[in-house]
């Protein structure tokens, strides 16, 4: 049933995630009365944080990983398929029952379904890309050149960072671009341990405290850190970045904002007679009814994939294929950072240290192949990768898995066990064809809106640089004097383990090009096939880079916005 | 009653109006005193009574009483009742009871009793055993025969039986297949001792301890310190 009435806006961002958040921010923010439509339920800042702060032993299964084989993931079959679903946060992550998509091959898709989305989820990890990686493209001739450089987006990465506060340490290296830096965290024991063999062993590689979107000062009433440990069950200090902490609240200031939760967009109207797209269409999911809501921009901001569903749903005469999609490459070209490899090994001695308060941030070890051009190693592939790792003292965990009993085995456990060191590698994923997304013929949600199919799998370069990625974990631990080093690699072809998707950095399906022929988006995130809706999600990446793109989706929307808005005033939209 | 509203509702203002001078967990070790221990009366939804009391016996033999409370008081059989309830497939929970059954009818070969009657040192001798077999590499699945384990069915009937097939000390020394290695039951119950011990109230803040909050510093250790839960 259609809901007759009209209601009119000036601005529609579709999701209040990381990049709708931020889209939502800077159009209120210039005068833009915005409707943000998110299919998921409200979730308050502070009060809707119902697990902060709550000791282990107050949870009845005492914070366990739930899996899929347990009978509490009945709902979550591709959910619980990632470590980060525990009892504590399992209340922010999509129930599969109710939002089903079809794999060709095993493809993990990773969905919030809440206001906020996965900004309360998320890693914090922010790296900026360089040149290295927006030229990447255009100089090994995988995929298409970017329509940007550094310098079109360096300054929006600035204005990003000081709005959402990010600490981290200043390198000066040209292909990892310093940021508008807090202080650093501080790395442990063991980790300088770690740093100072390695930096010794391999001139030219570093080793860095991660850089985080979360406060070691203030910004605002938000306050630094407090060192509580899970970030991902919401924090009141608002310490770390969130659409609830950071970009919501200031939107909501303007007055401008009109937030409506358990709003599914459906799809985006194109009036032919007008030749532009004038609103979207969106079920309430709590009463079934179909609403429509218009405006004279629109930003498109539902996570990578369902950006892409969105996109490919919104049909008319004059786009049959999906609004923006003239080019065919809607959908194609998904990407994501293949990772779950790596090396562990154990640190010898510091017995004396040991460290206080729970630091939700590892060390950071930047790319070091191919930094001249994407090939310019001569390896058996192009483009390189980042390491993310820790060091730490074992706890009472290593009980279960060695012999003893009694009180032996209790006093063993009363003191903290050696140190050891582990990382895994981002890897950068080529933009291939072939790994895309397209809507089902026949399958539908519980709205009746048809339900992606995904097929995608790693190429040869992926697996390539899988090899040199574990090997060189295990080279570098070695040669910082660590012992019983032990290399991993989760992937298994054809099954799960470091498939698809499982980084949960997945983008490329509408990306940013210069030619209308070959890219859905042009240099300022407008689809070429309607100028004034923008998408500024995962769904607008040319190329993957290694490093972790949230960062990058932040300052592109904020730019998009700012083009957007000056765009109206032009009466250009 | 709402023991647990209150005390953290006291964690929460006393963070705020210290502004973190006072460590959280310091204030979460003065208040845990004003909470009922957990243990005592509860009604398992899967273990059988007999069962239940087969578990609070094995896992007070792997985290015994010291200066601190071990694994019974820390209520460690009503978190492997919830785990096996809520948590597990049901294969696995399958596979777990026939484990236990496995020693009570050891216990019951060995000693005519089930495990929980035994004497203290009865039950530790068995568990040594269990921890040794769980700690071994599992012979081949063709060696088995070679390894004199008797044959799973015999095992059967005697748990059927509910009691003993004699006291054949070779035959009780010798343990079943599914009692070997990484994948043995005693693996996954000293899983569970661990982890339903060291994540609970006392095993956090008595055995040892929650590291305090506000930042994140190195510092020295001295051995015989608890290290953070």
């Amino acid at each position: 049933m259609l809901i007759q009435q009209r209601e009119e806006y000036d601005a529609i961002v579709v999701g209040s995630g990381i990049s709708g958040g931020w889209a939502a921010k800077e159009l209120t923010e210039k005068g833009l009365r915005t409707l943000v439509l998110e299919r998921g339920r409200p979730v308050e800042h502070k009060t809707g944080y119902v697990t902060e702060h709550k000791p282990d032993y107050d949870f009845a299964l005492r914070q366990r990983r739930i899996t899929p084989d347990s009978p509490l993931a009945k709902d979550y079959q591709v959910q619980a398929r990632t470590g980060q679903f525990v009892e504590a946060v399992a209340h922010f992550f999509v129930k599969d029952t109710k939002h089903p998509y079809i794999e060709e091959k095993p493809f993990t898709w990773i969905q919030g379904d809440q206001v906020g989305g996965r900004s309360l989820i998320w890693g914090r990890q922010v790296y900026r890309w360089s040149d290295l990686d927006f030229e990447a493209n255009m100089r090994d001739g995988h995929g298409v050149d970017w329509p940007i450089r550094y310098k079109d987006i360096a300054p929006w990465y600035s204005y990003v960072e000081r709005h959402i506060g990010v600490s981290g340490e200043k390198l000066g290296l040209p292909y990892l671009p310093d940021g508008e830096f807090q202080k650093p965290m501080d790395l442990n024991a063991g980790e300088k341990f770690v740093k100072t063999g390695i930096e010794g062993k391999y001139p030219g590689r570093h080793v860095t405290i991660g850089r985080v979107a979360i406060l070691t000062e203030p910004v605002g009433d938000r306050q630094p850190c407090h060192f509580c440990g899970p970030c991902a069950r919401g924090c009141s200090t608002g310490s770390y970045f969130s659409s609830q902490a950071s970009t919501l609240p200031a939107a909501q200031k303007t007055g401008k904002l009109t937030l409506r939760p358990h709003s599914l967009t459906r799809d985006i109207i194109y009036d032919e007679k007008l030749n532009r797209a004038t609103g979207v269409r969106f079920v309430d999911t709590q009463t079934g009814e179909t609403h429509e809501a218009f405006a004279k921009v629109i930003f498109v901001c539902a996570s990578t994939l369902g950006t892409t569903r969105i996109l490919l749903n919104s049909k008319s005469a004059r786009f049959p294929n999906g609004l923006g999609n003239s080019s065919g490459v809607v959908g194609q070209y998904l990407m994501d950072h293949h990772f779950v490899v790596g090396a562990r090994g154990s640190v010898p001695g510091l017995l004396d240290h040991y460290y206080e308060g729970n630091r939700p941030n590892g060390f950071y070890i930047p790319r070091f192949r191919n930094l001249a051009a994407s090939n310019s190693d001569k390896l058996k592939f192009v483009r390189g990768y980042g390491y993310q790792g820790g060091a730490g003292r074992s706890n009472w965990g290593r009980g279960a898995g060695e012999p003893g009993i009694g009180v032996e085995l209790k006093r063993k456990l009363h003191d903290p066990g050696p140190w050891g060191a582990s990382m895994t590698a981002f890897g950068e994923c080529l933009p291939r064809k072939e790994n895309r997304a397209w809507l089902d013929a026949a399958q539908k949600d519980e709205w009746g809106i048809p339900i992606l199919r995904i097929d995608c799998s790693w190429g040869p370069n992926e697996l390539a640089m899988r090899e040199d990625m574990q090997m060189q974990a295990k080279q570098m631990l070695e040669a910082a004097g660590c012992s019983d080093v032990s290399g991993y690699d989760g992937n298994k072809p054809g099954g799960l383990g470091a498939e698809p998707g499982y980084g949960i950095h997945e983008m490329g399906t509408a990306r940013m090009g210069r030619d209308p022929k070959t890219s859905a988006l042009n240099a300022n995130n407008q689809l070429h096939d309607a100028p004034n809706v923008f998408v500024t999600d995962g769904a607008c990446m040319t190329s993957s880079s290694c490093q972790n793109p949230s960062i990058t989706y932040m300052a592109l929307t904020a730019r998009a916005a700012d083009f957007a808005v000056r765009e109206l005033q032009r009466r250009n939209l | 009653m709402s023991s647990d509203i209150t005390r953290r509702e006291a964690l929460k203002r006393a963070a705020w109006i210290l502004g973190g001078t006072v460590s959280a967990p310091t204030i979460l070790g003065v208040l845990a005193g004003c909470r009922a221990e957990r243990t005592g009366t509860f009604t398992p939804r899967t273990l059988t009574p007999d069962q239940r009391f087969t578990i609070e016996a094995m896992s007070d033999i792997i985290i015994p009483e010291t200066d601190t409370p071990g694994a019974r008081a820390a209520g460690v059989d009503q978190f492997v009742d919830r785990m096996l309830t809520d948590y597990y497939p049901a294969t696995e929970r399958d596979r777990f009871l026939s484990g236990l059954a496995r020693v009570d009818a050891r216990a019951q070969r060995q000693h005519s009793l089930p495990f929980a009657k035994l004497s203290r040192e009865q039950q530790t001798a068995i568990v040594l055993d269990l921890d040794k077999a769980a700690f071994t590499e599992p012979p081949a699945k063709a060696d088995r025969s070679a390894a004199g384990a008797p044959k799973p069915e015999v095992r059967k009937s005697d748990v059927a039986a509910g009691q003993g097939a004699g006291a054949d000390p070779k035959e009780a020394a010798a343990p079943d297949p599914d009692d070997i290695g990484r994948e043995s039951f005693f693996r996954r119950m000293k899983e569970l001792t661990v982890v339903g011990y060291y994540t609970s109230e006392v095993g956090q803040t008595r055995e040892l301890r929650i590291t305090p909050w506000g930042r994140y510093r190195d510092i020295p250790y001295t051995p015989g310190t608890p290290a953070w839960a």
